[in-house]
């Protein structure tokens, strides 16, 4: 199983990361790289979203645009932290990568089954509350998953809403 | 549990959760860690979630089809066609369909190889100049063995022999299934050595000699546009195919004349003759042309030409006409299946012909410069063979192409090769030629590299990488700067660091982001030349009492090399149904007189060779006539001109074996249950079905009903539509052996049933996918709910609730659903190919053809965020986007203006098996017959 585990990582990778990534695929088998260290840098939300009250949407820009909200850009945190907090040692870091154009990993907290479609800007644009699905983000420290996402869960508010209830709505 | 009506689905689960039965069950459940990384510096151009499309050009050939690239998270996942470029005008074949499996395939070649053994590029790009250097220094020449390269990169292979102190005629362009007999009648006929360029969309009457222009010639996917363009204009005449074999070009053909091999001259003749007699003084003619061509056709008269070709003359006087009276015509050919060695005197009279039909600057053209990518000075490969036995040939540069692999077609040119001191390949997999090399350069996949490719004039086609290398590779035209510059030799090379920045400095950003630069190029004018009617050699054919063997060619191996693609090799050919394998085609009566049945292997026997192949029965090959795929028997292609393949006469012995072949067709006919149904022209409309007396439920209504129509009037059963399904799809491939045992996963095949008699052999494709029916046998047979019926019409598939009863599979009338027996590898790279918006399927579930839902509702949720409706031909699932013959339309029935939704009230249009009361989704408009003039 270990082989079908991997391989599960690997499109999660490239889901959420995109063209920039070093990604050494072809290189050795894919399926043979170990996993990076997740959560080298220790990234706060009550700090951004909390304390400065930063909108979602400033840092998760895809989430209107996309099916998925992705990560900031190591460009966008150094937009900022160029100037701002550099004597943190959790910064320090963060730049440490930036200039080795390298990118932090960070463990997946909200993981839905490969086999569910799930899509950020219809939702965003329905005007359902990043809240309701994430919890108030702002007062966590470490991001931790308070909603189900089981399909019971979903489908509750999709018929509250009146949202499609077709199983190929969701499953392709 | 007591009471059964008390047991809900969801208790069911519950119960039998708690058996070791489903223990696989929960299985699925398991939690894995996962990983989310952001991106360094974000593209300008990438969105993650959201796909990116880059217009490139299509290598798969020589073709240069325009294509489209879609590109999720930098990573290409799909091919289409590039709907802006002239020739492919948005489809592709099933060569263009593969290009993502090759680009992600296990077999590429990741990193150098010297002497068999990987090395790093250091040392790589230090053998490689050591080997020119070496050459160069012993007074040796070297010499560029190259695909057929055009632009910028043709120009730079030339200059940098010249800069090397190299003639730059020691570039040679490996291009083994050109038919070189168009080029050489051309110059006897016109004095212009150029291949013709055969405008079948603006013909009206449309005669072929032997062309199969679907399958091979060039460029097959323009041809089957234009064949439908044929067929949709107004007073369209009929087009007519004459050979050895109904092709699948024949079977798209109204008619088919089965013409004796090594008759065609006589039968092109006699049709001179007819024409002639009907017009006295064709305008096309000059008068001392026309005295000789009088004289040269009188010995053809209808009932000679008849006694030989063993066509009526009725049928030839009537085509004759048709070809004067209903124009503009054309009349194609040679193609290779009546190619022999009278090859290019046919193809002076088919010039001729056509000149007395007034076919020229109109249907038939010779543009200005000369049609053909390899024009400039060039070696020809006999003459390297020549040089290299002699010697003289220090170092040889294999660019992009395999000679080797047709070694059994070139027997002298392996031991030439063997000779030369230094042999590198660059290219993308390890083949027979890049076996024998000494060096091996692994060069980007063209997906991934700039190149600018011209199939003819006013067609510039720019090719761009669309995603970054996968593998360590490095462009070839780099390889080559990079040395040059070791040897200090750079005099007329381009200044820049890489091939890239030189490319990209020459072109225009909408060029490139529009696909090329498209311009309209008149015709030159033509004037025969003055012996062209002297020049045909008649006498030379040589009629064959007894069998005679054509080599057919494919789409498949239009290179003459059998598919190296697993995805090629595992859509099965139109007409036979094969896949993964060679066969023999044999007349069924011919087989049953010398007691051969279908699977029996045969040898082969010719004066050029032997092969042995399995023998399937079918009426697409009369009596005397047997007919093998070109790609698999290229030993008897020794010493042929362009893979010329009417090979003439053949000894047949049986080996004893006997095989099980891989095919997905059963039954020659559709043994009178209406799969494939055919109206008169004329009176285009089927009888009223009868009315369905019926149990099932009727269609619910809902919004849309999403529903396809086939004409079966443009489908030639190329399996583009398939190959494009299973990129799409994340179908798995199956492999030969499983492929025999049934299992094979395609959601879609081309079904072909034989249509008419014995003599005269028709042939209807019907692709056949799932029916989406309105009301579904699969749905109520499901205990898990895993198939059902959605608002929107379709018959929906939702793996992660398949428990794999296959209860669905069992009552499905039209055999669309596939079961999953195996966990089917996606071995690395080839997983980062898969298409992200559709779930890979496990091993205990149903899969079928779900119309491309994920296609349906990405529009869906388009239109929905932009606030507007869908509009109609917005969603076009994979098969009707890649279709050349514009067979398939997709769209909603319930919208009463919607193409569909006339196409499925036409008096053409039928449903398979209608009357069990299915209601399916799928319309299919009856193929139109016109086989009388």
């Amino acid at each position: 199983m270990a082989r079908s585990q991997l391989h599960r990582w690997l499109i999660a990778a490239v889901l959420v990361t995109g063209a920039g990534v070093p990604f050494a695929a072809g290189h050795a088998a894919p399926a043979e790289a170990a996993p990076p260290a997740a959560d080298a840098i220790p990234f706060d939300h009550t700090i951004h979203a909390g304390k400065y009250a930063m909108p979602c949407l400033a840092c998760h820009v895809n989430a209107r645009n996309s099916t998925t909200a992705g990560l900031p850009s190591v460009r966008k945190c150094m937009g900022c932290h160029k100037f701002v907090a550099k004597d943190k040692p959790a910064i320090q870091a963060l730049t440490k990568l930036w200039e080795a154009k390298k990118a932090p990993t960070f463990r997946r907290i909200h993981d839905l089954p490969d086999y569910v479609y799930f899509s950020h800007r219809v939702h965003i644009a329905a005007e359902v509350a990043c809240s309701t699905c994430h919890g108030d983000v702002a007062k966590m420290q470490k991001v931790v998953q308070v909603s189900p996402l089981t399909m019971g869960w979903c489908l509750t508010c999709h018929q509250q809403r009146k949202a499609t209830l077709d199983c190929v709505g969701c499953h392709k | 549990m007591s009471d059964p009506k008390s047991m809900t689905r969801r208790g069911f689960f519950g119960i039998t959760a708690a058996t070791g039965a489903s223990a696989s069950l929960l299985g699925c459940t398991e939690k894995l860690p996962r990983f989310i990384m952001p991106q360094v510096v974000p593209a300008d151009d990438v969105t993650p979630g959201i796909s990116t499309y880059f217009h490139t050009v299509c290598r798969g050939c020589s073709a240069g089809c325009g294509m489209t690239a879609r590109v999720r998270e930098g990573r290409a996942v799909k091919a289409e066609g590039n709907p802006a470029h002239p020739l492919s005008r948005g489809a592709l074949c099933v060569r263009g369909q593969a290009a993502i499996e090759e680009l992600y395939s296990p077999d590429r070649l990741t990193q150098p190889r010297q002497a068999g053994k990987p090395v790093d590029w250091t040392a790589a790009q230090k053998a490689f100049a050591d080997g020119i250097g070496g050459a160069l220094a012993a007074g040796k020449q070297v010499v560029v063995l190259t695909r057929p390269e055009s632009g910028v990169l043709g120009d730079l292979l030339r200059n940098w022999l010249t800069a090397l102190g190299q003639s730059a005629d020691q570039l040679a362009t490996f291009d083994a299934a050109e038919p070189t007999w168009l080029r050489e009648g051309a110059l006897a006929t016109f004095g212009v050595a150029a291949q013709p360029v055969w405008a079948i969309g603006k013909a009206r009457t449309l005669l072929a000699i032997g062309a199969d222009f679907l399958e091979d010639w060039g460029s097959p996917v323009e041809h089957a546009r234009d064949l439908t363009a044929l067929r949709a204009a107004k007073g369209a005449g009929r087009f007519v195919y004459a050979g050895p074999r109904l092709s699948a070009t024949a079977a798209a053909a109204d008619a088919f004349l089965s013409v004796r091999p090594g008759a065609e001259l006589a039968f092109v003749l006699g049709l001179l003759h007819e024409v002639l007699a009907l017009q006295a003084h064709p305008a096309g003619l000059d008068d001392a042309a026309l005295g000789q061509l009088k004289t040269l056709v009188a010995a053809y008269d209808p009932a000679i030409a008849a006694g030989r070709t063993g066509i009526s003359t009725k049928t030839s006087a009537e085509l004759a006409r048709e070809l004067l009276q209903n124009g503009p015509s054309l009349v194609v050919g040679p193609g290779r299946a009546v190619a022999g060695d009278d090859a290019v005197a046919l193809t002076q009279a088919v010039y001729l012909l056509n000149a007395a039909i007034g076919a020229y600057g109109k249907t038939l053209q010779f543009l200005d410069p000369p049609t053909a990518p390899w024009t400039g000075p060039s070696l020809s490969l006999a003459e390297l063979t020549r040089r290299a036995k002699a010697g003289t040939i220090g170092a040889l540069i294999v660019h992009q192409c395999n000679p080797l692999g047709l070694e059994a077609v070139f027997s002298e040119l392996g031991a030439a090769i063997g000779k030369i001191g230094f042999v590198a390949v660059l290219g993308n997999v390890l083949d027979e030629t890049a076996h024998k090399a000494h060096l091996v350069l692994p060069d980007h996949h063209f997906l991934e590299s700039w190149g600018e490719v011209d199939p003819r004039p006013g067609v510039h086609g720019l090719q761009q990488p669309v995603m970054t290398p996968l593998h360590d590779t490095r462009a070839a035209a780099d390889v080559l700067l990079a040395t040059a510059r070791q040897l200090g030799k750079t005099t007329g090379l381009p200044d820049e660091e890489t091939f890239a920045a030189y490319q990209r400095a020459r072109v225009a950003d909408a060029d490139v982001e529009r696909g090329g630069v498209f311009t309209e190029v008149t015709p030159r004018p033509l004037t025969l030349a003055a012996n062209a009617v002297a020049a045909i050699g008649v006498g030379k054919a040589s009629m064959i009492n007894g069998k005679t063997l054509v080599a057919t060619p494919s789409l498949r191996y239009l290179d003459g090399l059998k598919p190296t693609s697993p995805l090629v090799a595992e859509v099965p050919d139109g007409l036979t149904s094969i896949a993964w394998m060679g066969w023999v085609e044999i007349n069924p009566e011919a087989a049953h007189d010398q007691g051969i049945a279908q699977g029996d292997v045969l040898a082969l026997t010719t004066p050029r060779g032997t092969v042995k192949l399995p023998a399937f029965l079918t009426p697409a090959v009369a009596r005397d006539v047997l007919a093998v795929p070109l790609g698999y028997a290229t030993e008897l292609l020794r010493g042929t001109q362009g893979l010329a393949g009417r090979l003439g006469a053949v000894e047949i012995a049986r080996t004893g074996q006997r095989i099980e072949l891989p095919m997905t067709g059963g039954a020659l006919d559709d043994q009178g249950r209406g799969f494939a149904r055919e109206v008169d022209a004329s009176k285009p409309t089927l009888p009223a079905a009868e009315p369905v007396i019926t149990l099932r439920d009727p269609q619910p209504k809902g919004t849309h009903r999403w529903a396809l129509a086939v004409d079966l009037d443009r489908c030639n059963g190329c399996g583009a539509c398939v190959a494009a399904c299973h990129v799409e799809n994340n179908i798995p491939i199956v492999g030969a052996d499983q492929f025999a045992r049934g299992r094979d996963m395609s959601w879609i095949r081309i079904q072909r049933y034989f249509t008419g008699t014995a003599e005269a052999p028709r042939a209807v494709f019907v692709p056949s996918m799932c029916q989406q029916c309105g009301s579904a046998p699969c749905e109520t047979v499901c205990p898990a709910y895993a198939t059902y019926h959605t608002p929107d019409g379709l018959n929906a598939q939702v793996y992660n609730r398949c428990i794999g009863t296959r209860y669905c599979s069992n009552n499905c009338p039209y055999v669309a659903r596939r079961f999953n027996w195996f966990q089917w590898p996606h071995p690395a790279p080839s997983q980062l190919g898969l298409n992200p918006d559709v779930t890979v399927r496990e091993r205990g579930v149903m899969e079928k053809c779900t119309f491309c839902v994920q296609r349906i509702r990405e529009v869906e949720e388009r239109a929905k965020l932009a606030g507007e409706p869908v509009k109609d031909g917005e969603i076009q699932p994979a098969c009707a986007q890649t279709c050349a013959a514009d067979a398939m339309v997709f769209g909603d029935l319930n919208d009463p203006v919607s193409r569909v939704a006339k196409l499925a009230s036409s008096g053409r249009a039928y449903r398979l098996l209608e009357e069990l009361g299915t209601q399916p989704g799928v319309t299919y408009l009856a193929r139109r017959r016109k086989e009388n003039a």
